[in-house]
């Protein structure tokens, strides 16, 4: 790669967690400095340390730090920086902060503000689809007069018009929140109320629509990018069918079993809308895969994507870059030409699975708290993208998010054989993860067959089983080991056990190891 | 062990102890007694007895596994003579004799082998305990726990001891205690109002997800533990269905 002149001097980054991280990492490299923004709760965070400045936003709740757009604003104009970075989630999809920063004069790393707006929005993003020919989900095209009952009779009309079971969605929507799945007529009231609600308190827009659930169904997006000059390409796309209420859970790249005329077809569609929208910078045009093989246009994310780590190994670009690039105004680079020409014919695979600070046997319910034990793996083709050490602190006010773990071969079955060696060497302690869930799809047969659905992991995860097996067996190797180091039967129980935690040095971490040996081998049995 | 997936609601409380039912445990001094502390601990689960074999038999050794772990195809010999086995041969489980043993492999982690099968697993320098008791964090495929280690004589006394209480304690009471830390932003029913199981209770906000808490029994409201705003944390009590 040639040098070229570095896109700005200093970028503010809006965002914390591992994501942060990764940005910054793709500033430090291109020679620019990182200015940090942070709340109380991140004071001592990684992307606070890994950055050159950084600047306190405020209290630990969101709506008092990562999402006060006035703050993020003051930070990049009292610090110098020329750009914002807004990363995925709190602000990234806002139009109103891409307009803050464009009327500051501190160039959004992103689509304007309008094509935020109109693809943003997705009640307009599926009348875009419409007017453009790219065949959308069916559903509503109007907002859902929610507040208004005496109206929601016509839509109980328009409902039976689209069939049940449905969906309710947020027009400002996104990882599933405001969204409700309603079997029955008579639920649908309800449903579009509480929707509503947790629309209102997650965006700030109550909007709500409806929209027909496609069972079963592959979820598969393409990762666009776009320059000022009008080029817009398709890097390639995604799987990302492996969900739990609408949380991806595992992602891959290429989507498995399409041929390279289908996936032709797939890039075209998300290209259309992408130059439809006049879209710039990063963005993901998401598809359902239904399975007579039709492609329907769900949304555009008009950001980078927590997954976009699988294109990245699979298509050779760095897409933080690019969107460094982008946004200098400067014309999408040829090998970003070249790998939308092999989009097609992907030569590799690459799978991610983001491990989260949620319990899977127990509805994936959220456990912030203290991480302890912190081993990730390494080695060939792995890529860990985190912010996490041993002995932070996971916040409950926040995406439980801990790690993306990526792994990548040259096809997909070697990925998978390389994904389940990487979580063979991972061990965390602390907080419960979502790492039994990924074990447990790293060598299912139904995921290495490809069979893949949105509703994978109700089909094939029972967590309270799995879990009862590992208890059983964490119960039998505790009480061997306590027999082996004599716990029960000296005296003062408590001595033996205890012994190796007074000892200084890197043997007592370990506090059987030598207790072990003193106790366990010599004396029993006896 | 099937009657470890059998767990009961796991909003509810659940009170006493409850050993494993085993026919016969040996009068080992060695012997102990396992099970699950809370917040690990979220229904019924049982506890194990683990003691060694009254009249251990020689040590079988060279038997060549097919294992399925990490270590699977190893010999049942230990690979590094004098380097932390800590307890092998039969063992009685519950009871029940078994080919179980557990070897150190360095840095809290062990590997467990169980007939064929070797589980590698990490077991944390304990945090706390009561009285003789000890509790440490295990990781096994992922999942954590926190095991609590009493010697079995000091836990059969014990619970000889709370026998009568915990009997007395069931009155078909369900206290429904929060599994999840969060802020409780919606309540949809009031002291004195009859539920049916599924009906919604409240509603908890957690990590940016409203999260739906029903009731999982039918009953009658009897106490809220928690008002609209209150933030929560796991084991919190939150309503009480009679």
């Amino acid at each position: 790669m040639t040098s070229e002149p570095t896109p700005f001097r200093r970028v503010l980054i809006a965002n914390r967690g591992e994501i942060a991280v990764r940005i910054i990492r793709a500033c430090h490299e291109m020679g620019m400095e990182a200015v940090a923004v942070y709340s109380d709760a991140d004071a001592e965070a990684a992307h606070v340390r890994l950055a050159d400045m950084a600047v306190r936003l405020g209290p630990a709740a969101p709506s008092e730090s990562y999402l006060r757009i006035d703050r993020v604003i003051e930070a990049a104009a009292a610090t110098g920086a020329e750009a914002i970075h807004p990363g995925y989630g709190f602000l990234a999809e806002r139009a109103a902060f891409a307009r803050a920063a464009e009327d500051a004069g501190i160039v959004f790393v992103g689509p304007s503000s309008d094509a935020i707006e109109a693809l943003g929005d997705k009640l307009n993003a599926r009348r875009l689809a419409a007017r453009v020919g790219v065949p959308a989900v069916p559903g509503t095209l109007e907002p859902a007069p929610v507040d208004h009952p005496d109206r929601v009779a016509d839509l109980t009309t328009t409902a039976r018009r689209i069939g049940f079971p449905l969906l309710v969605k947020a027009a400002a929507g996104g990882g599933g929140r405001g969204m409700r799945r309603v079997e029955r007529e008579e639920d649908l009231s309800a449903a579009l109320v509480s929707g509503s609600r947790e629309a209102l308190s997650a965006f700030g827009d109550g909007s709500v629509y409806l929209e027909r659930e496609i069972l079963p169904a592959r979820h598969v997006e393409v990762q666009l990018l776009a320059d000022h000059h009008g080029r817009v390409v398709a890097l390639g796309e995604r799987d990302c069918s492996l969900q739990r209420r609408h949380q991806k859970l595992v992602e891959e790249a290429p989507a498995p079993g399409l041929n390279e005329e289908r996936r032709r077809h797939l890039h075209a569609l998300a290209v259309t809308m992408g130059s439809a929208a006049g879209l710039r910078n990063a963005a993901t045009c998401e598809f359902l895969h239904d399975p007579a093989g039709n492609f329907w246009f769900l949304e555009v994310n008009t950001r980078l994507q927590v997954e976009h780590g699988v294109t990245e190994l699979v298509s050779g670009i760095d897409i933080v870059r690019e969107q460094f690039r982008i946004a200098a105004g400067l014309p999408l680079s040829p090998e970003v030409v070249e790998a939308g020409e092999r989009a097609a014919r992907p030569a590799s695979h690459a799978i991610e699975v983001r491990l989260s600070a949620e319990d899977p046997a127990h509805a994936f319910a959220p456990t912030p708290g203290r991480v302890g034990r912190w081993v990730m793996p390494s080695g060939p083709g792995i890529r860990v993208d985190t912010h996490i050490e041993a002995g932070d602190r996971v916040p409950a006010e926040y995406d439980n998010l801990i790690a993306k773990l990526l792994v990548y071969a040259l096809d997909r079955d070697a990925a998978i054989d390389r994904l389940r060696r990487a979580l063979d060497e991972t061990e965390i302690g602390g907080v419960q993860t979502t790492l039994p869930f990924h074990r447990a799809v790293a060598t299912s047969d139904a995921f290495r067959d490809a069979e893949l659905s949105t509703g994978w992991v109700e089909e094939h995860w029972d967590g309270e089983a799995a879990r009862a097996a590992a208890a059983r067996r964490a119960l039998l190797a505790t009480g061997l080991a306590a027999i082996g180091s004599g716990f029960a039967s000296t005296g003062a129980s408590a001595a033996a056990w205890e012994k190796p935690h007074v000892a200084a040095g890197p043997a007592a971490r370990n506090g059987w190891r030598s207790s072990g040996r003193a106790n366990g081998v010599d004396r029993w049995p006896s | 062990m099937a009657e470890l997936t059998k767990q009961v609601e796991p909003v509810a409380a659940a009170d006493g102890s409850n050993a494993a039912q085993s026919p016969t445990i040996p009068d080992d001094p060695r012997a102990v007694r396992v099970r699950l502390a809370a917040p690990s601990r979220t229904g019924e689960e049982p506890a194990m007895r683990v003691a060694p074999a009254p009249a251990p038999e020689p040590l079988r050794t060279t038997n060549p596994t097919v294992g399925t772990g990490p270590l699977g195809g190893a010999s049942m010999t230990p690979e590094r003579p004098g380097d932390g086995v800590l307890a092998q041969r039969q063992v009685l489980v519950d009871g029940e004799l078994s080919d179980a043993s557990v070897q150190t492999l360095g840095a809290g982690r062990h590997a467990l082998r169980e007939g064929g099968a070797v589980t590698r697993l990490v077991i944390e320098p304990d945090t706390r305990g009561e009285g003789g008791s000890r509790v440490r964090e295990v990781l096994v495929d992922g999942f954590r726990f926190l095991v609590e280690t009493e010697p079995e004589r000091i836990a059969a006394l014990r619970e000889r001891a709370t026998k009568g209480r915990a009997t007395a304690a069931h009155t078909g009471q369900l206290q429904v205690k929060a599994i999840i830390p969060g802020k409780v932003v919606a309540i949809l029913v009031a002291v004195g109002d009859t539920v049916t199981a599924g009906q919604q209770l409240l509603v908890v906000e957690a990590m940016k997800m409203q999260n739906e808490l029903r009731a999982p029994k039918d009953g009658t409201i009897e106490r809220l533990g928690v008002a609209v705003g209150v933030n929560i944390e796991i084991g919190d009590l939150l309503v009480v269905i009679s």
